[in-house]
C-alpha cells in the first residue's frame, strides 16, 4: 500500500514539476484551456467532443513535440476538452431545443420545456450540476477499478488470452455499435489489414505497399483517423445540408432565464444523480457502447422509478439530471478498458490513444499498472514504472479538470448563448478546412493530406452503408498490438494450429465472440421482422 | 459521429449482395495476386534455431480469412430474406452520393492547386514584371507574406465553395467569417507555431 501512495505522490508530482524538477504549471494550464475551449467548441450545433480532439491533436504536438515531456500538457488539453465538450453541449439543448453534442440530445426533452416554463437558469444550472457530479463519480470509479482491472489481467491472461480479449472486445463492438454487426466486423477487419500496410515483423521488407514508395513507412495514423472521423462526418454533414434547400430555422429568442437553483434542491438532486450517474459508469466501461443508450437507459429508469411519471417530458429537473448525469459518468468510465487493456471504447478514447502512440514512449495497457519497487540503483538513478506514474499523473489532471469544470464550469456556461446561433453550413467548411491543414502539418506534408482524403472517402462510403466508422477506427488502431499476441503465442505454442484453444480463457472469450455475433444478428433480424 | 444517423430506415438493398459479393471477390484477389507479389515472407516459416514461427503473411492471411465467410454469410442473408427477415439493414451509396464525391474532391483539388501555385505564380510574375530576380519559390518559401499566399488563397477557395455548396449562395458575412478563419490559422500555424510549414511549404 505504501508503495501505492509513493506512486500516486510521484504522478501528483509529475504534474506540477517537470523532469529537471521545475516548478510548471503548463499541464494545469493546458486542462484549463481544454475545459474551456471544450465547453465552447460542445455549445456549437453539429460539433461534439471527439471533432475538438481531432482537431487540437495536431495543434497540441505542433506546440509540445513529440518528447515524453510533452504528454501531460497534451493529455491534459485532451482531457479537458472531452470534460467540457460534455458540459457545453447542454446549453443550446435547453435555450433553443438544439442539441451542441450527440450526448446532448435528450436532455432537450426536459431542458427546453423548463426554458419554455421561464425556469432557463434553473435548467443550464441543474445540467451543469448533474453533469460534473456524473463525470467526477465516473472518474472515481476510474481510479479505483482501471488499476485493479489491470493487474488482474496481467495475473490471469497470458498471450493467447490477451489476444481472445481483443477480438472479443472487436466482436462487442461490431455487436452493439450500429445495427449491421456483421458489416461492422467486417469493416473492424478492413481496418486492421490497412493498418498492416507498410510494416513488417520479420524483417523481409515492407509489406502491402502497392509498389508505392511513400507506404513504406506505413499509412500515417493521424490523417487516417482525422479522414475517417472527421472529414467523413463533415462530408455526410455538407451533403446532407446541401441537399435540404428548405427555408433554414432562425432559431427562436433567448428565453427568460428565471431564477437560480438553490443548494436544497441541489441536495435533493443527489439520489437521482447517483444513481444515473452509476448507471452511465456502467454503459461507459463497455466498448462500443455510447452516451446515448446510457442517456437513454437512465432517463428510462428515472422515468419508471420517479412518483411523477407524467411530468417527464413536459419540463422536469429530474429528466435533465437523469440524462446529464448519464452521459457525462460515460466519459470517465471510457476510460478503464483504454488505461487496463489499451483498448479504446469510443471516439474520444480513440484520440487520447493516437496521443499517447505518437508522443513519448509511453502506452496504455495493463503493464501500466505494475507496481514495481522503487530504488535508486547508483549510476542509473531511480529505478521505478515511469508509466505508473504517467497514468497517475493522467488521473490527476483529470481531478484539475472536474475541479475547473465545478468552478468556472457554470460561469463559462452563461457565455454559450451566442455559440448556439453560429449556424452548421458555416462551420463545416471551416472545420474542412483545418482537418486538411492539420492532417499537412501533423503527418508529412501531402502524404498526410492524401491520406486523410483517402480515408474520409472510406469513411464517407462506409456511413452511408449505414455501417459504424468505430469498429474500423478500433481495428485499425488495434492491428499491431493484435498482431504482436497472435505471433507470440502461435510461436510459444509451437506452432500448433489451434494455439488460441489450447487456454480455457480464451476458449470461453472466442465462444462469447461467436455468440455474440450469432445473437446480435438474430436480434437483428428480428427487430428488422418486426419494423417491417 | 452520432450514433444516431445509424437508425436509418431499413430496406431491402442489394448493397449486402454487392458487399457480400465484393467482399469475396476481395479475399480471392488478396490469396491470389496481392499477398503473393507484395509479401515477401510466408504464412509459417522455420527459424534459424528450427523453430516454427509465424511469417509476415501470418496476420493478414487470418484477416481475409475471416473477412471471406463474413462475405458469404452476407451474401447469403440477401437470398435468404423472406418476409419474416430480410437480413442486415443496408443504407446505400447512389449516384448522387458518388457525384457530391467528385465534386467534393475536385473543390478540394482545385483549392489544393491555388496552394501549391500561388507561390510560385507570383514570382514568375515578380520577374515577368521586372520587380526583381527571385530564383525560385523556395528560395522565398520562408518569407510573410508570400510563405501564406498559397495557403490564403486555396483555403479561401476551399471554405468559400464549400459553403457555397451547402447555401446554395455566398454572402458578404460568409466569405469574411471564411477570411478570418483562414487569417487565423495562419496566425497558429505560421506565427506563433515554430518548425510547421503550411501548404506547399513542407513539400519544397
Amino acid at each position: 500500500m505504501e508503495l501505492a501512495f509513493q506512486y500516486i505522490g510521484l504522478g501528483i508530482q509529475s504534474v506540477f514539476f517537470d523532469a529537471d524538477g521545475q516548478f510548471w504549471l503548463m499541464p494545469v494550464l493546458m486542462v484549463l484551456t481544454g475545459i474551456i475551449s471544450g465547453i465552447f467548441f460542445g455549445a456549437i450545433p453539429g460539433l461534439s467532443g471527439p471533432f475538438a480532439l481531432a482537431l487540437a491533436l495536431p495543434v497540441l504536438t505542433s506546440v509540445f513535440g513529440y518528447s515524453n515531456e510533452a504528454l501531460l500538457p497534451v493529455l491534459g488539453c485532451l482531457v479537458g476538452l472531452m470534460k467540457g465538450a460534455t458540459v457545453g453541449g447542454a446549453v443550446p439543448a435547453i435555450l433553443f431545443n438544439t442539441p451542441g453534442t450527440p450526448d446532448a440530445f435528450l436532455t432537450t426533452a426536459d431542458g427546453y420545456p423548463m426554458a419554455q416554463k421561464g425556469q432557463a437558469r434553473k435548467a443550464v444550472q441543474t445540467s451543469h450540476f448533474a453533469s460534473v457530479m456524473g463525470d467526477s463519480f465516473s472518474d472515481i470509479v476510474l481510479f479505483v477499478a482501471a488499476p485493479v482491472f489491470a493487474v488482474a489481467v496481467e495475473r490471469v491472461l497470458d498471450l493467447p488470452e490477451k489476444s481472445a480479449l481483443i477480438i472479443l472486445s472487436l466482436c462487442f463492438m461490431a455487436a452493439v455499435v450500429g445495427n449491421a454487426p456483421l458489416k461492422g466486423l467486417l469493416g473492424g477487419l478492413l481496418g486492421m489489414l490497412l493498418s498492416l500496410v507498410g510494416s513488417t515483423l520479420s524483417g523481409n521488407g515492407v509489406r502491402l505497399t502497392l509498389g508505392f514508395d511513400g507506404l513504406g513507412s506505413g499509412v500515417p495514423l493521424t490523417s487516417a483517423v482525422l479522414g475517417v472521423l472527421v472529414l467523413s462526418e463533415v462530408l455526410i454533414s455538407v451533403e446532407d445540408m446541401s441537399r435540404a434547400r428548405k427555408a433554414r430555422k432562425e432559431l427562436p429568442k433567448t428565453p427568460e432565464m428565471g431564477p437560480s437553483l438553490t443548494w436544497a434542491e441541489r441536495f435533493r438532486m443527489m439520489p437521482a444523480i447517483l444513481r444515473s450517474a452509476s448507471i452511465g459508469t456502467v454503459i461507459g466501461a463497455l466498448p462500443g457502447i455510447g452516451t446515448t443508450t446510457a442517456a437513454t437507459l437512465s432517463y428510462d429508469t428515472a422515468k419508471r422509478l420517479s412518483k411523477k411519471p407524467d411530468e417527464f417530458g413536459k419540463g422536469t429537473p429530474e429528466g435533465v439530471v437523469a440524462t446529464e448525469a448519464a452521459n457525462s459518468a460515460v466519459s470517465g468510465a471510457n476510460l478503464i478498458p483504454v488505461m487496463s487493456l489499451g483498448i479504446p471504447g469510443n471516439f474520444a478514447a480513440v484520440f487520447l490513444i493516437l496521443a499517447v502512440e505518437t508522443i513519448g514512449d509511453f502506452s496504455f495497457g495493463p503493464s501500466v499498472f505494475k507496481f514495481t519497487e522503487i530504488k535508486e540503483i547508483e549510476g542509473y538513478g531511480m529505478i521505478m514504472n515511469k508509466d505508473l506514474v504517467m497514468a497517475f499523473g493522467l488521473f490527476t489532471l483529470m481531478v484539475m479538470g472536474n475541479i475547473f469544470n465545478w468552478t468556472l464550469g457554470g460561469f463559462v456556461m452563461r457565455f454559450l448563448v451566442h455559440m448556439a446561433r453560429i449556424p452548421k453550413d458555416i462551420v463545416m467548411p471551416l472545420i474542412l478546412l483545418v482537418a486538411l491543414t492539420a492532417a499537412y502539418v501533423q503527418d508529412g506534408g501531402y502524404r498526410g493530406l492524401g491520406t486523410a482524403l483517402v480515408f474520409a472517402v472510406i469513411g464517407y462510403l462506409i456511413r452511408r452503408l449505414q455501417v459504424s466508422t468505430l469498429p474500423f477506427v478500433i481495428g485499425f488502431l488495434l492491428a499491431p498490438a493484435l498482431e504482436q499476441l497472435i505471433r507470440g503465442a502461435f510461436t510459444a505454442s509451437g506452432g500448433d494450429a489451434f494455439f488460441l484453444l489450447k487456454s480455457p480463457i480464451a476458449v470461453i472469450m472466442l465462444g462469447l465472440s461467436g455468440f455474440l455475433i450469432v445473437r446480435m444478428l438474430r436480434q437483428g433480424r428480428q427487430k428488422v421482422a418486426s419494423k417491417s | 459521429m452520432s450514433g444516431s444517423r445509424l437508425e436509418a430506415p431499413v430496406k431491402k438493398a442489394p448493397w449486402n449482395l454487392w458487399l457480400g459479393v465484393g467482399t469475396l471477390v476481395f479475399g480471392v484477389l488478396c490469396f491470389t495476386v496481392w499477398f503473393p507479389n507484395d509479401i515477401r515472407g510466408g504464412i509459417i516459416e522455420r527459424t534459424i534455431s528450427g523453430r516454427i514461427a509465424p511469417g509476415d503473411s501470418f496476420f493478414p492471411v487470418i484477416l481475409v480469412g475471416l473477412m471471406m465467410p463474413l462475405g458469404l454469410l452476407l451474401t447469403l442473408s440477401h437470398f435468404r430474406h423472406s418476409e419474416t427477415s430480410i437480413g442486415e439493414p443496408a443504407g446505400e451509396v447512389t449516384g448522387a452520393n458518388i457525384f457530391f464525391l467528385v465534386r467534393f474532391l475536385l473543390l478540394t483539388f482545385i483549392g489544393l492547386f491555388f496552394m501549391s501555385n500561388t507561390g510560385p505564380a507570383l514570382v514568375w510574375a515578380w520577374n515577368g514584371l521586372g520587380f526583381g530576380e527571385i530564383s525560385s519559390y523556395r528560395a522565398v518559401s520562408t518569407t510573410f507574406p508570400i510563405n501564406v499566399s498559397g495557403f490564403f488563397l486555396g483555403g479561401m477557395v476551399i471554405t468559400c465553395g464549400f459553403v457555397f455548396m451547402t447555401r446554395h449562395c455566398l454572402r458578404w458575412r460568409d466569405a469574411l467569417i471564411c477570411l478570418l478563419t483562414v487569417l487565423f490559422l495562419i496566425l497558429v500555424f505560421n506565427g506563433l507555431l515554430e518548425d510547421v510549414s503550411l501548404p506547399p511549404n513542407r513539400n519544397l
